[in-house]
């Protein structure tokens, strides 16, 4: 009877920790998860993890990237189609018909804008939602840990959320906006060449990639030293723990480092689960606003190429200038999603269990 | 093969206006004129069925703002089309007059696309 006792209050701990798991995934934001996911429940993942769904979301990716390009190739005509009006009057640089040439660069610019805008703000949730995501989950991983005996890698779990919100400020405050206003140069610089702003925006587009690749760098650096270090430890640690507790504690040692043994095993189940579904919501939190860039990104290079046959290097400059930037967003959501899949991959491996 | 017709009427008006002009510079304006309406007469309806084919494939896209831009060409064409016509009557103030009333009408139609460019860019910078 005691030993059942002490194995519920010890089973209470990772329990009320899923469940604290259950209620981080609930804190985000999902729509992206359920555009590729479908009607399939994050919960499933915990409760059924063998019942995955693959081939159901390869056929969502696939659906959402379909309809991306049907969307794009929309602007994209419309883009070609002033192209073809721009080069009627881009010889002449005087008179009324100058005035209908900006108004020609205008308009393509308001085309790239606003499609630009739709997909940036896009992105940029996601990339607050991965690290709300990561700031609710990583200390219910830190429990799972403490109460799996992995008090070291437990520690982990601090420099983890310091410096992946760093990392994540960093991104979404500074390189985000660096984006956002380099993007917004580059078009008033596109509209007319009395505006040469074009340098000023590659400087800040560069500077901003520059600033999140070095933060993840560290950021990658700090969480990968600790991993290294705190997996060792603690298995010497939960050794020294159960020997200690078998022989030093009279009548109740045994029953005592059994359950500790069997609720360390059971909280690595419960951690390796979660981190899995995770990884999972991560991965599509970031994905959705990656297929919809990339199929902006192919649509507006190849009508960038057709542009500059039918109307020279403005229109074409001005659709290269959208599609390189949303690669550089690319890129950020991507760093975004590793870092935060490898600091769960560490969390998952850490302890040794 | 109206580009012959074209050049016919264009090196005959010519011809007729040297040869007026030594005896009245008015009647070779006039001739000018008329020369350049009949041009004008010629070639529009080609401009017209290339923008109305542009118009049907943004209709049928369901593109906004083309038959803006379409407006916009046809309105710059017609204003050059003016001036030129006035600076062979040898009226040049009249001619950049004219352009700036055309570039105007131009603002004044474009004024929705520029505003609702100025609004996302706006809305784009942090």
């Amino acid at each position: 009877m005691r030993r059942f006792f002490i194995f519920l209050f010890l089973f209470c701990i990772p329990l009320s920790v899923s469940a604290d798991i259950y209620d981080a995934a609930d804190g985000v934001d999902t729509q992206s998860a359920t555009e590729i996911f479908g009607d399939f429940d994050f919960r499933d993942i915990i409760d059924n993890p063998k019942e995955q769904k693959i081939s159901t979301i390869w056929e969502n990716v696939v659906n959402i990237f379909i309809k991306d390009i049907k969307t794009a190739s929309k602007s994209a005509l419309a883009v070609f189609l002033t192209a073809v009006l721009y080069s009627i009057v881009s010889g002449f640089e005087e008179g009324a018909e100058k005035t209908a040439f900006l108004i020609c660069s205008v308009t393509v610019a308001g085309i790239c804008c606003t499609s630009f805008a739709q997909i940036a703000q896009l992105a940029e949730g996601a990339i607050k939602n991965t690290s709300i995501f990561m700031s609710a989950a990583i200390p219910c991983f830190g429990v799972l840990l403490a109460a799996g005996g992995a008090v070291n890698s437990a520690g982990l779990c601090a420099p983890i959320l310091v410096s992946g919100t760093i990392a994540s400020y960093i991104m979404s405050y500074i390189g985000v906006r660096a984006l956002f206003l380099s993007f917004a140069l580059s078009v008033v610089g596109g509209i007319s060449e009395r505006f040469p702003l074009k340098s000023l925006a590659s400087l800040l587009r560069k500077s901003a990639m520059w600033l999140v690749c070095g933060s993840q760098t560290i950021f990658c650096t700090i969480i990968g030293a600790g991993g290294f270090a705190s997996g060792s430890l603690d298995a010497a640690v939960q050794k020294g723990v159960k020997f200690a507790a078998s022989s030093g504690i009279p009548v109740l040692g045994g029953i005592l480092s059994d359950a500790a043994e069997a609720i360390a095993g059971s909280s690595a189940i419960i951690k390796n689960t979660a981190g899995a579904a995770g990884i999972l919501l991560i991965l599509a939190i970031i994905l959705y606003p990656i297929i919809k860039m990339a199929a902006v990104i192919v649509i507006y290079s190849l009508s960038a190429a057709l542009c500059e046959v039918v109307s020279g290097k403005k229109i074409g400059s001005l659709l290269n200038e959208t599609a390189d930037t949303l690669k550089i967003f690319i890129g950020m959501m991507a760093a975004s999603g590793v870092s935060s899949i490898i600091s769960l991959s560490i969390l998952i491996k850490a302890g040794g269990l | 093969m109206d580009i012959l017709r074209i050049i016919a009427i264009a090196l005959a008006a010519s011809v007729m206006a040297i040869y007026l002009k030594e005896y009245n510079k008015s009647f070779a304006f006039l001739v000018s004129l008329i020369a350049g309406c009949i041009i004008a007469a010629i070639s529009f309806p080609y401009f017209s069925d290339f923008a109305q084919s542009l118009k049907s494939v943004a209709e049928s896209a369901k593109l906004s703002g083309m038959e803006l831009v379409i407006k916009v060409l046809g309105i710059a064409f017609i204003v050059k089309y003016g001036g030129e016509l006035c600076r062979d009557a040898g009226e040049s103030a009249l001619a950049a007059k004219l352009e700036m009333g055309g570039k105007i009408i131009l603002l004044s139609l474009a004024l929705p696309v520029i505003k609702s460019l100025f609004e996302t860019v706006v809305s784009i910078i942090p």
